[in-house]
């Protein structure tokens, strides 16, 4: 097995579902608590890090604004970058 | 009996709180400390930053800033931008402190600066604070007596 479908068998077993509305596949969604307005602030604000992996060559042509739905929940692309040789797409998503 | 500058910070946050404070407005809450979240916001947060003191033979003339903390969070996609979600509350803080005597407390309230600060994560999230500028006079060693 190459490293493709290694990432696509890791996903099977330890991911969850994604579509853009036409397809449909499998992703790895990580989220975190991030301190947010900190610097030079007594006042903490956290929110999350939403970040969602997917194989670039089942979702190619995602843009930054772009709705999609992770899990059956919805979210919008924020940021989106090429990882793995870009094997892999990583988005930085908000919630919708 | 609380110092004159515990005293102004006490009336700034009677006034940012008074019974004129539109319905839009969060009432301001005053903790050195918080942990908020998107659910908690919006938010106005006061809180104090510096003092600089001049001696003047007995009397402390004493110059201090304040800064008031608004704080929004609105979708990343949102039509409203995320810094417009704070204009409210901008609006208000100036309207009710600006120019401010306190009863008597300060010489004047100005305000100095706004400054911004908008992070992205699961919403947009924004900070803008407003800094004032207060000047009073106490006795030299004496926080609490104030001339």
């Amino acid at each position: 097995m190459n490293l493709k479908d290694d990432l696509r068998a890791m996903m099977r077993d330890l991911g969850v579902s994604i579509t853009d509305g036409t397809r449909y596949g499998m992703c790895f969604l990580d989220s975190a608590d991030e301190l947010l307005l900190s610097e030079g602030s007594p006042v903490h604000t956290t929110g999350k890090t939403i970040v969602v992996t997917v194989p670039s060559d089942t979702f190619e042509n995602l843009k930054a604004g772009q709705q999609i739905t992770v899990d059956m929940k919805p979210y919008v692309i924020r940021e989106k970058y090429e990882m793995e040789d870009g094997l892999m797409t990583r988005l930085l998503c908000a919630k919708k | 009996m609380a110092t004159t500058r515990e005293q102004i910070l006490k009336a700034v946050m009677a006034r940012l709180n008074a019974d004129d404070k539109p319905a839009d407005v969060p009432a301001t809450e005053r903790v050195l400390s918080k942990a908020t979240d998107a659910q908690s916001l919006p938010l106005i947060v006061l809180y104090p930053v510096k003092e600089d003191v001049e001696r003047k033979g007995p009397i402390a003339k004493r110059t201090f800033v304040f800064r008031v903390d608004c704080r929004a969070v609105a979708e990343v996609d949102s039509e409203t931008a995320v810094d417009e979600a704070c204009d409210s509350m901008l609006d208000w803080v100036t309207c009710a402190l600006a120019g401010q005597r306190l009863g008597g407390l300060v010489n004047d309230i100005s305000e100095t600066a706004v400054e911004w600060s908008i992070e992205a994560a699961d919403y947009a999230y924004c900070s803008a604070t407003v800094d004032f500028i207060v000047s009073y006079q106490t006795d030299l060693n004496n926080q609490r007596r104030y001339t």
